[in-house]
């Protein structure tokens, strides 16, 4: 029987080379790809016919727009809706790629640490820059140094600053990243049970292990939308603190 | 009639009340707390633990700098923790 941790083998489909560098077209590349064409698809199709009386599928998509537009309103303010277009398609990129990865004989890239951790970086890296263009450099070092703290604490506060202003892509990254593969690997156990016991007991003993796969099946759907959540709303406070710093 | 009409006032209020715990105990906002608490605790370890080892690495002076910062990435997780929770409420 396949292991548990073989769906998340990359397999090359297209193989390219560049300069030495291996580039291939893999499974994961598709999934990505798959899930632009869905936003693309998503968003086209309810934006076909607009109109003032919403349809069905164009309700959704305000729907989608208007959470992240509430979202960035309550913890950015009015200075971030330039940011909107950045934080949608990001919001969107990580709830689909999470749901596809939800169907059978599908592939889920964002249970890949550096998917992950390259999409953190380029945020951590962004926000380092709005901090460093709104505010000079000089202020933005002054950011690791909390005010109105006696001078011989700093000493300890400058070095705990620094370390969890680095450490965010990081803990960013790994949240997305763990539960994803976490729980995908469970469904995968859990599903391997069903067979033996089911095997093992005249398919009686796979009627359980069956009802806690819909129930976790459940509990996964619950958690992609919930990351994605999570990670919109990190980025969101992220910006915030670039753009007020303290 | 009137008795009635009390006995069903007192129950849609004991329903409410009800729903308003149910809401506060199973809202996705407390699992989030969760989620972001658990992971910043780990991250800062690693990250320092990182930084501790590379400054290692350029000075050779291998467990110094690394148990240094293995001790500030543990201070780092837990008083982002206590900020977090003292911000919550």
């Amino acid at each position: 029987m396949a292991s548990p941790l073989s769906q998340f083998e990359i397999k090359t489909i297209v193989p390219i080379e560049v300069f030495g560098y291996d580039i291939s077209f893999t499974n994961s590349s598709l999934a990505m790809l798959a899930t632009v064409l869905l936003i693309i698809l998503f968003l086209s199709i309810g934006l076909k016919n607009s109109s003032i009386i919403p349809s069905k599928s164009q309700t959704l998509v305000e729907l989608s727009y208007e959470f992240i537009a509430g979202m960035i309103g309550d913890n950015i303010g009015k200075e971030g809706m330039k940011y909107l277009s950045f934080i949608f398609s990001l919001f969107m990129f990580i709830l689909l790629g999470n749901l596809l990865g939800m169907l059978p004989y599908s592939f889920t890239w964002t249970s890949h640490i550096i998917v992950t951790f390259a999409i953190s970086f380029f945020i951590f890296i962004l926000v380092t820059f709005i901090a460093i263009f709104k505010h000079g450099l000089f202020k933005f070092l002054g950011f690791f140094a909390p005010s109105g703290v006696p001078k011989a604490m700093l000493i300890l506060l400058v070095p705990i600053e620094v370390i969890s202003y680095l450490s965010r892509p990081v803990s960013l990254s790994v949240r997305l990243f763990a539960n994803m593969m976490a729980g995908h690997t469970l469904l995968k156990v859990i599903g391997g049970f069903v067979f033996v016991l089911g095997a093992n007991s005249f398919i009686i003993g796979g009627a359980l292990p069956v009802a806690f796969l819909i129930a976790l099946t459940g509990l996964e759907i619950v958690i992609a939308f919930l990351q994605a959540y999570v990670f919109a709303i990190l980025t969101c406070l992220y910006i915030n603190d670039a753009i007020h710093l303290h | 009639m009137q008795n009635k009409e009390v006995k069903l006032k007192e129950k849609i209020k004991i329903l409410e009340e009800k729903n308003k715990t149910n809401k506060q105990n199973h809202s996705p906002k407390n699992l989030n707390v969760g989620i972001r608490i658990s992971v910043d605790l780990v991250s800062t370890i690693i990250v320092s633990i990182f930084i501790g080892l590379g400054i290692d690495k350029i000075f050779s002076t291998h467990p110094i700098f690394f148990i240094i910062f293995l001790l500030l990435g543990v201070i780092t997780g837990f008083y982002n923790i206590i900020r977090y929770m003292s911000k919550l409420k």
